[in-house]
C-alpha cells in the first residue's frame, strides 16, 4: 500500500516529503548519473575527504587553534576565505572539522539503522507468518511516534543529567537516531525480502535443503540490498539535518568540545544572524548541498534498480 | 464492521504501547529520576515526586498510575526548588500556538501546492514544469530551519519587512499576529509544499492520460475545466495520502521551528523543559505529540477508506 | 548519625534554593551597558519631551520568565522577577540617587542611636489591590514571614538573612511597627532588597496554594493575567496611593504587558519592529545595536554604569584544584581579561575590578588583582601541580544555554588551556545552575551576582559563623571562610562613622584580590531601549521628591513611564 509506504517513510525527521515522493511516472528504465549525479558523486567525496582528513589538510586548522586577533573578521579578511567568528575559529576550517561531526553521527546512525531494521526486516520478509506480524507491529509502533519527537525523547532521556552523563553526545545520539531510523529502514528491507523470497532461486535453494540462515545471507540479502541502500542514502541525509535540529533543541553536540554543521546552525543562528550571517550560513549551505547529493544518487540508485517505493 | 473493529483494535494496541513508551522514557533515564529532575528541591517537594510517579512500584503500577491521570488530564507536575507546580497550565496555553502554526503552514500548503501540482501536470515537460519540479527538489533537501533562518534574515533582518521571531497573540492585535507568524509558518510549509506538489503532479499525469479525459477533451470541455473539475477531483485521495504522511514531519517540523522563532508553542515548551530537566512535562508532551499523531493518522486513514471504499476489502483482506 | 547529618544538610540546601535574588546569570552572559559618550548616566533618554501624560499602555520585555511566580518570601527572584514585582507590589523604602533610603511604604524608617532598635512609621491610607489597608499588622507579618516566623511562609534563603540578626517584630500602633536587630547600620536598604522585598496583602500571605500566582500588592498596578512564558499582564490599580509632583495620580500607564523573552536577539527586533515598545536588556551585542540605532534616532535609550552587578567565574574553594591558591591565580593570570571584555563584551562596559562596582562603598580601582600573564599562569599549573601531584584539571559549569553565554565560557577555555589548565564545561539551565552552586557541585561556575547596593547587603554572600572551612552558610556559593572578610563584614554591619565603615569594605576588597576566590569578569549592567513614544525611565522621584536610584540592577519604577499618543 501506498499509504503505509508513505507513512514509513515519511515518520522519519523534518523533512521527509522529498525522500517519500515517489519517483511516479518518470521511472525511467536506466538513468545515467548526469550532471546532477556528478555533482553529487564529486560532492559527497569531498565531504568525505574533508571528515576523514580534517585539519590534516592544508589551510585547515584544529578547532583548538583560535585567531583571537582576528576574531569577528569578515570572509576574505586577514588570510581567512570565510572569515573568523567571534571566538577565534577559523570558519572554513570548522566546516571541514564539523563535517566529520556530522558524518559520524549520521553513518553512525544509519549503520546502526541498517543492523537492526536491515536484520529484523529480512527475518520478517523471510519467514512471513506471525514472526512478520510482531516485527511489522514493532516498526508500528515505532512509526507511529513523530520521528523528531522519537529521537528528541530518547535523547534527552538517555543523556539525562548533562552533569552526569558518561557517554559522549556523539554516542547518545547514534543511539537514538539509529533506533528511529530502525523501522525506515526495516520496513524497506522486509518489503523486498517478501518479494525476492517468494522468487524461484530461493525456492529452489530451500528445496535443496539450504539453511534459513544461509538463503537469507546469500540469496536474500544481496537482492536486497538496492533498495535497503537507495533509502539508506537518503537517511544519512536525514539524519544530518535531524542532529542539526537536535542541536536546536540544545540536545546536540556541545559545541565546545567539537563543531558539527548542526551545532554551528544552531550556535551562530541563534547568536550571529545580524552581525555574522556568513557564520550561519556557511554550514546551511554544506548541510543543503549534502542532502541534496545524497537524495540525488537516491533517486539514480532507485531508477538503475527499480526500486519501487510503492512495494514497501 | 469487523474492518472497523480491526481498525479499533489496532489504534487501542499502538495507543498503548506508544504510551506506555513515553512512560517507561522515565526508565531510560541514568540514575535516580528524583535526583535528576528535583536535585536539589526540598525534601517535600522530592517525596510529593516519588508519591506521584509511584516510583517505588514496579513498572506496569507505574504505567497504569501514569495511564489513569494522563487521560484524567493530569499531565503531572514540574519538581522546582520553589516548589510543585502544574504542567497542565503551560500545555494548555502551548497547544493552541503550536496548532495555529501547524494550521497556517496547512493552509500555505494546500493554497500553493495545488495550483502548482496541476499546471506543472498540466503543463508536463514545459520549462514552467521543469522550473517547479527543479525548485521542489531542492526545496526538500533543505532542512525547515535552516530555511527560517535564511528567511529571518532575508526578510526580516535585511528587509525588515517582518519580525525575525517572537510570537504576538491574535487577542494583541490581528495583523500583528499574523506577521508573527508568517515566517514560521513558511519555513515550515515549504517543504510540505514540494512533497504535495510532487505527488500531485505524478497522480494528475497519470490521470490526465485517462479514458474519461479525453472524452472531455474530445467533447470540447474547456481545458481549465476539465483540469479542476474532473482531473483533480480522484487525487483527492493523493493529497489525503500526503497529509497522513506529512502529519509527522509537520508535527518534527514545528517543534524545532519554534524554537527558531521562539513561538511558546508545545516545542518551546518541550525544549525549555529538556533544558530544566524537568522530565515529568518532557515525557507528557512527548505523550500528547505521539498520541496527537496517532489519532490523526487514524483519523486520515478512516477518512481514506470512506472516500474509497475499494481500500477496504484490500485492507480487510491484508 | 553520619546519614542524620548529611540527609539534614541536604534538606537545608534544598531549602535554600528556594529564594532570593540572586542573580546566576553567570559569568558573563552578556554584558552591559555604559554609556560609550557621555558616560555613566542614567537617563541619557530626552526626558525632556514635555509633561507625563496618563493612560496607553506598553509592550515590556523581560530577559527570562519568573517560573516559581511571586510569592515574595518563597520566590527565586531575578532581576525579571523583580521588574514585575516592583509593578505590584511597594517596599518599605526605597534608595534616592545617592544610596540614601527614603521611606516607601514606610513615611519614615529611624533606628536608634545603637542602630538595633527600628521604627517604621507607616503611610496611613494605603490600601492592598483587594482592598484590604496596609496596616502595622501586615507589615509585621510580611516582615516575620520573610524571617521564617509566620507559620504560613516558608522562606528558606531569607533565614539565612535574617533570624540571626532581627530578634523580634512588633506592632507598635496601628500605623507604627518595631523591629529589634543586632547593631545593623544598613537595616533600611534590607527593607528594599534590591526592590524585593515587597509587601504582600494578608490574604496571598495566608494563601497555601496559590501564593504565587494570585497576587496582591499596594503597588502602581495589578495583575490581570499571567501565561507563564507568555505574558504577565499588569493593568492600572486606579487607587494607588501616589501622585506626580503636579498631583496627576500614578501609574500613568493603563497596562503593561511583560513578555519574557529569552532570546536576545528576539529583544532587539521587537524593539526594532515596535513589537516591544521597552525593554529591559544586558545583551552586548544587542546594546551596541541599541547605540546605533538610538544616534539613528530611532529609539531612545537609557543606560547606566552606576552601582553595577559584576559577571564573574566563581571558584569552589572547599576541593580541588581551587581549595589550592595556585589554581585560582593560574585561571586568573590566564585568562586575558582585556580581550575577553572586548571580544565577549564589546567593549560595552568596563571590567570589574573586585567584587565592588564603582559607586558602592569599597570600590577600589585596583586592589590588587592579577594580570594577564600566561608565563605566570603556567608557572602556577606547575606549582600545583608539584604541590598536589596532579594534573589541573577542572569542570566549568555555565548557569544558563544561552548561545552569548556558551561563547563566552568557550572563549575562557580557549584562554585556560593556552596556559596548561584542562577545562571540561557542562552547560545547565540556570535554575539548574543555581542548584548546581547551592550543592557546590562545581569546580568553577560562570556567575553574575552583588547588585550594586549597601556593601552590608552582600553579608550573606560571603559571612560565615564558623571558623574553619566549609564555611557554614550555605548560600557563600564558592565556600571560603576568610577570618580577614568575616572581621570586616561584622564590622561594617556595626560601624556607623563613614569613613570607617568604607575602610572594612576596602579591606574585603583587597583580600579578595589577594585569595582570588573569583575570576572577576566585567561590570554587568542593565540597558533600557524603549521606542520613541515612550518616556519617563527611571526619572520618577521618590515620595519624598528626591531623585530615584540611579542603578538598574533592580529594574526601575514603572510607575513613572508613560506614552504619548
Amino acid at each position: 500500500m501506498t499509504l503505509e509506504g508513505g507513512v514509513a517513510l515519511s515518520a522519519t525527521f523534518p523533512d521527509p516529503s522529498g525522500a517519500a515522493a515517489p519517483a511516479g511516472l518518470e521511472v525511467s528504465p536506466r538513468k545515467k548519473l548526469g550532471f546532477g549525479g556528478w555533482f553529487a558523486l564529486v560532492w559527497l567525496a569531498l565531504v568525505i575527504l574533508c571528515a576523514v582528513l580534517g585539519s590534516i589538510l592544508p589551510g585547515v586548522s584544529s578547532f583548538n587553534t583560535t585567531f583571537l586577533d582576528a576574531a569577528s573578521s569578515k570572509p576574505l579578511t586577514h588570510g581567512h576565505i570565510l572569515g573568523v567568528d567571534d571566538n577565534g575559529h577559523d570558519t572554513l576550517s570548522m566546516l571541514v572539522v564539523g563535517a566529520r561531526a556530522s558524518l559520524e553521527v549520521a553513518f553512525g546512525a544509519v549503520a546502526a539503522g541498517i543492523l537492526l531494521g536491515g536484520s529484523l526486516g529480512l527475518i520478517a520478509g523471510y519467514y512471513k507468518g506471525v514472526v512478520d506480524l510482531l516485527i511489522s507491529t514493532v516498526f508500528d509502533v515505532m512509526l507511529a511516534v513523530p520521528a523528531l519527537i522519537l529521537a528528541l525523547a530518547l535523547v534527552s532521556f538517555l543523556r539525562g543529567d548533562p552533569q552526569k552523563t558518561h557517554w559522549p553526545a556523539e554516542v547518545v545520539l547514534i543511539i537514538a537516531l539509529g533506533i528511529v531510523s530502525t523501522p525506515v529502514l526495516g520496513r524497506i528491507t522486509r518489503a523486498s525480502a517478501l518479494t525476492w523470497s517468494q522468487r524461484e532461486f530461493v525456492m529452489a535453494a530451500r528445496a535443496q535443503g539450504a539453511k534459513n540462515f544461509r538463503i537469507m545471507w546469500r540469496e536474500v540479502l544481496p537482492n536486497v540490498l538496492p533498495a535497503l541502500f537507495s533509502i539508506a542514502l537518503l537517511s544519512v541525509g536525514i539524519v544530518i539535518v535531524a542532529e542539526g535540529g537536535l542541536s536546536l533543541l540544545g540536545v546536540g553536540i556541545p559545541f565546545d568540545q567539537k563543531p558539527s554543521w548542526g551545532n554551528m546552525i544552531a550556535l551562530f543562528g541563534q547568536s550571529n544572524l545580524r552581525d555574522a550571517p556568513y557564520l550561519v550560513f556557511a554550514p546551511i549551505i554544506c548541510l543543503f548541498l549534502t542532502v541534496l547529493s545524497l537524495n540525488l544518487l537516491g533517486d539514480v540508485v532507485r531508477a538503475r534498480f527499480d526500486v519501487r517505493e510503492s512495494s514497501v | 464492521m469487523s474492518f472497523w473493529l480491526r481498525r479499533l483494535a489496532r489504534l487501542v494496541v499502538v495507543l498503548v504501547c506508544v504510551s506506555f513508551f513515553s512512560y517507561v522514557l522515565l526508565d531510560l533515564l541514568p540514575g535516580d529520576p528524583v535526583t535528576t529532575i528535583a536535585a536539589f528541591a526540598p525534601a517535600s517537594v522530592r517525596e510529593q515526586l516519588k508519591h506521584d510517579t509511584k516510583l517505588d512500584e514496579p513498572i506496569p503500577a507505574q504505567y497504569w498510575n501514569w495511564l489513569s491521570k494522563f487521560s484524567r488530564g493530569d499531565l503531572g507536575n514540574y519538581y522546582r526548588s520553589s516548589g510543585v507546580d502544574k504542567v497542565s497550565t503551560d500545555v494548555g496555553s502551548a497547544l493552541p500556538v503550536s496548532l495555529q502554526l501547524m494550521l497556517y503552514s496547512m493552509i500555505l500548503t494546500v493554497l500553493l501546492a495545488i495550483p502548482l501540482g496541476v499546471f506543472s501536470s498540466y503543463w508536463a515537460g514545459t520549462w514552467f514544469d521543469r522550473l517547479v519540479n527543479a525548485t521542489a527538489f531542492g526545496a526538500i533537501a533543505i532542512p525547515d530551519f535552516a530555511l527560517g533562518l535564511v528567511l529571518a534574515y532575508v526578510v526580516g533582518v535585511k528587509l525588515r519587512w517582518l519580525p525575525t521571531s517572537g510570537y504576538v497573540h491574535p487577542s494583541n492585535g490581528l495583523l500583528k499576529h499574523v506577521k508573527s507568524m508568517v515566517l514560521p509558518a513558511t519555513s515550515l510549509a515549504v517543504g510540505q509544499i514540494a512533497g504535495y506538489m510532487r505527488l500531485l503532479r505524478s497522480d494528475m499525469i497519470a490521470t490526465l492520460q485517462e479514458d474519461f479525459i479525453t472524452m472531455a477533451k474530445a467533447k470540447g470541455m474547456p481545458s481549465r475545466r476539465i483540469l479542476w473539475r474532473h482531473a483533480l477531483r480522484p487525487s483527492s485521495l493523493t493529497l489525503l495520502t500526503v497529509a497522513g504522511l506529512n502529519v509527522g514531519a509537520l508535527i518534527g517540523g514545528a517543534v524545532v521551528i519554534e524554537v527558531v522563532f521562539q513561538i511558546p508553542g508545545m516545542g518551546l515548551l518541550l525544549a525549555t523543559n529538556i533544558r530544566a530537566q524537568q522530565f515529568i512535562a518532557v515525557q507528557s508532551i512527548v505523550a500528547i505529540l505521539a498520541i496527537g499523531y496517532v489519532v490523526v493518522n487514524t483519523l486520515i486513514d478512516l477518512l481514506y477508506v470512506k472516500l474509497d471504499p475499494r481500500v477496504r476489502s484490500v485492507r480487510t483482506a491484508g | 548519625m553520619a546519614t542524620t547529618l548529611r540527609a539534614r544538610h541536604r534538606s537545608t540546601i534544598a531549602v535554600a534554593v528556594l529564594t532570593f535574588a540572586l542573580v546566576a546569570s553567570a559569568c558573563s552572559g552578556s554584558g552591559s551597558s555604559g554609556n560609550s559618550g557621555s558616560g555613566n548616566n542614567t537617563s541619557t533618554t530626552p526626558t525632556t519631551a514635555g509633561t507625563a501624560q496618563s493612560g496607553g499602555s506598553v509592550t515590556w520585555a523581560l530577559p527570562a520568565e519568573t517560573s516559581g511566580g511571586w510569592c515574595l518570601q518563597e520566590g527565586q527572584l531575578a532581576i525579571s522577577g523583580i521588574q514585575v514585582a516592583r509593578a505590584i507590589y511597594d517596599t518599605l523604602t526605597v534608595p534616592d540617587a545617592t544610596e540614601q533610603y527614603k521611606g516607601m511604604l514606610a513615611q519614615s524608617v529611624t533606628g536608634n542611636a545603637a542602630h538595633t532598635v527600628w521604627t517604621i512609621k507607616l503611610r496611613p491610607g494605603i490600601k492592598f489591590s483587594d482592598g484590604s489597608a496596609l496596616d502595622a499588622t501586615v507589615v509585621k507579618n510580611n516582615l516575620d514571614a520573610y524571617r521564617g516566623s509566620y507559620p504560613a511562609r516558608h522562606p528558606q534563603l531569607f533565614i539565612f538573612i535574617f533570624k540571626a540578626y532581627i530578634h523580634d517584630v512588633k506592632v507598635v500602633d496601628p500605623l507604627t511597627v518595631e523591629v529589634d536587630t543586632v547593631p545593623w547600620v544598613a537595616f533600611p536598604a534590607y527593607l528594599y532588597g534590591s526592590g524585593r522585598f515587597g509587601i504582600m496583602g494578608q490574604a496571598q500571605l495566608d494563601d497555601p496554594a496559590t501564593c504565587s500566582s494570585k497576587l496582591i500588592g499596594t503597588g502602581p498596578f495589578m495583575e490581570k493575567s499571567w501565561k507563564r512564558n507568555d505574558q504577565f499582564v499588569a493593568v492600572r490599580n486606579p487607587n494607588y496611593w501616589r501622585k506626580d509632583k503636579n498631583g496627576v495620580q500614578l501609574p500613568y500607564l493603563d497596562q503593561i504587558t511583560f513578555k519574557p523573552i529569552v532570546e536576545s536577539a528576539q529583544t532587539l527586533n521587537g524593539i526594532q519592529s515596535g513589537n516591544v515598545d521597552l525593554a529591559l536588556d544586558d545583551n552586548a551585542t544587542n546594546i551596541v545595536a541599541y547605540r546605533q540605532l538610538e544616534k539613528d534616532g530611532k529609539i531612545n535609550l537609557t543606560e547606566s554604569l552606576k552601582y553595577p552587578e559584576l559577571a564573574y567565574t566563581m571558584f569552589n574553594v572547599t576541593k580541588l584544584p581551587f581549595s589550592n591558591l595556585n589554581a585560582r591565580l593560574a585561571f586568573a593570570y590566564a585568562v586575558d581579561r582585556d580581550q575577553e571584555n572586548k571580544l565577549r563584551n564589546k567593549d560595552v562596559s568596563p571590567l570589574a575590578s573586585g567584587p565592588f562596582g564603582p559607586g558602592v562603598m569599597g570600590y577600589l580601582a585596583d586592589p590588587g588583582l592579577p594580570k594577564y600573564d600566561v608565563a605566570k599562569a603556567k608557572q602556577y599549573v606547575a606549582k600545583y601541580t608539584q604541590e598536589t601531584g596532579k594534573p589541573l584539571e577542572f569542570t566549568y559549569v555555565s548557569a544558563g544555554t544561552d548561545p552569548d553565554l556558551l561563547k563566552t565560557v568557550a572563549l575562557i577555555k580557549t584562554y585556560v588551556e593556552k596556559a596548561g589548565l584542562k577545562m571540561t564545561v557542562k552547560a545547565v539551565d540556570e535554575s539548574q545552575g543555581i542548584n548546581q552552586a547551592l550543592g557546590k557541585q562545581f569546580d568553577a561556575i560562570g556567575w553574575r551576582n552583588h547588585p550594586g547596593f549597601d556593601p552590608d547587603t552582600e553579608f550573606v554572600w560571603w559571612h560565615c559563623n564558623n571558623k574553619v572551612v566549609p564555611c557554614d552558610n550555605l548560600v557563600n556559593f564558592g565556600g571560603f571562610n576568610d577570618p580577614v572578610i568575616n572581621k570586616a563584614l561584622e564590622d561594617g554591619r556595626a560601624e556607623s562613622d563613614p569613613a570607617k565603615r568604607k575602610a572594612d569594605y576596602e579591606t574585603v576588597n583587597r583580600q579578595f584580590a589577594k585569595m582570588v576566590y573569583d575570576g572577576w569578569g566585567w561590570e554587568a549592567d542593565w540597558a533600557i531601549p524603549a521606542s520613541l513614544k515612550v518616556h519617563g525611565i527611571g526619572n520618577l522621584p521618590l515620595p519624598d521628591g528626591s531623585a530615584p536610584f540611579p542603578g538598574f540592577t533592580s529594574g526601575i519604577d514603572p510607575a513613572g513611564v508613560w506614552v504619548t499618543k
